[in-house]
């Protein structure tokens, strides 16, 4: 029992484990702040991605028809695009078309099909998967990946000639 | 003298202040300093992500049908006028000097990733004929830029380099809206003639 009372009185060193917990909590705070900043960087360029999307089914959606589904399958192409200018997407990150991001188009059920000029809203909602790594916690023995799905929705009409 | 030397050497009062104190500072002072730095870097870079946009999004636009008033092509140099977007957009930024030797180099790709020309005057009145028509990497472009602060970092005397900041945007080539085909003008029925009784 002595020793350990002796070691409790023991000061020597007080600063140096001072130090190490400041410096291992300073560390996880750095590392959480570039991981944020990633995760704001890529919902960036999603609002670019979404809004280029939107734009595109506005102005050329008729192409295929009024077909939501159709329009997707069109999009794809340019919302990866996008995604892949931000450095922080990687390719792998990028699924098969269609499963990593996933679009949904909502139509306005009411939009009149023989006349597209009235109605036709539309808004295009994009959810891409990402995954942040957080470093572990009191207790664990590793880290844990954190699940995130950034989502971007922009609400737009289909273009009608005039 | 070497008395009081060796006493103030042994005097630990304020010791434990002094010592976090000096331990610390160069830590604060190193902070301070790399987050000004990179604050600088953060504003250039967000200047020249919206150069690069704006680029893309007045090259996505079709400018051939661009007339003066006496219907005369005007002769814009679209491809001067995108990159002089980008010129403006960096050079409005406060931490960049126009006299400073900036490196700019713009870049621009297909939806294949494949370098291209600047997409000016493309063939809108074929893309628009094109019905139906499924995705076309020529349909898309990707303006790519690459600046190299016209500064060396340095940490503390330590030199870090130059450092170069990208940016890239895609965008579409943009027609203007596509509407379906006319439908095809029904052909006039043929009036009934009146019939003329003979004799009446």
């Amino acid at each position: 029992m002595v020793p350990v009372v002796s070691w409790l009185r023991d000061r020597r060193g007080s600063t140096t484990v001072q130090a190490l917990l400041f410096i291992a909590i300073f560390v996880v705070v750095v590392y959480m702040s570039f991981e944020i900043w990633k995760v704001v960087s890529i919902k960036q360029s999603l609002h670019a991605a979404t809004y280029q999307a939107a734009k595109y089914i506005a102005l050329n959606g008729l192409k295929w028809g009024i077909s939501p589904g159709a329009w997707s399958q069109q999009v794809w192409p340019f919302l990866a695009a996008e995604l892949l200018n931000n450095p922080f997407v990687s390719e792998d990150m990028i699924g098969p078309s269609g499963s990593n991001p996933s679009i949904h188009i909502w139509l306005n059920p009411f939009c009149d099909r023989t006349n597209y000029c009235t109605r036709c809203q539309f808004s295009i909602t994009v959810e891409l998967g990402y995954t942040v790594s957080v470093p572990p916690r009191y207790g664990q023995g590793s880290g844990a990946r954190l699940p995130l799905t950034l989502a971007q929705s922009v609400s737009s009409q289909l273009q009608c000639y005039r | 003298m070497m008395q009081r030397v060796k006493a103030w050497l042994k005097d630990r009062r304020g010791a434990y202040d002094l010592i976090q104190f000096a331990l610390v500072l160069p830590v604060f002072v190193l902070i301070l300093y790399g987050s000004f730095e990179l604050i600088k870097l953060v504003s250039i870079r967000q200047s020249l992500e919206s150069g690069t946009y704006q680029a893309a999004r007045y090259l996505s636009v079709y400018h051939m049908y661009y007339y003066d008033s006496q219907y005369n092509r005007t002769g814009v140099d679209d491809v001067a006028h995108a990159e002089r977007l980008i010129w403006d957009s960096v050079y409005a930024n406060s931490y960049i000097s126009a006299d400073g030797l900036t490196q700019l180099e713009i870049r621009y790709f297909d939806g294949a990733g494949e370098e291209i020309a600047p997409p000016v005057d493309f063939p809108c009145p074929d893309i628009r004929n094109a019905l139906n028509e499924p995705y076309s990497n020529n349909l898309i472009f990707t303006v790519r830029t690459r600046l190299t602060v016209p500064w060396r970092t340095s940490l503390l005397g330590l030199s870090m380099g130059s450092v170069t900041l990208t940016s890239s945007h895609t965008s579409f080539i943009d027609c203007g809206p596509w509407y379906p085909p006319p439908r095809p003008t029904p052909t006039p029925r043929p009036t009934r003639t009146p019939t003329v009784v003979a004799g009446s």
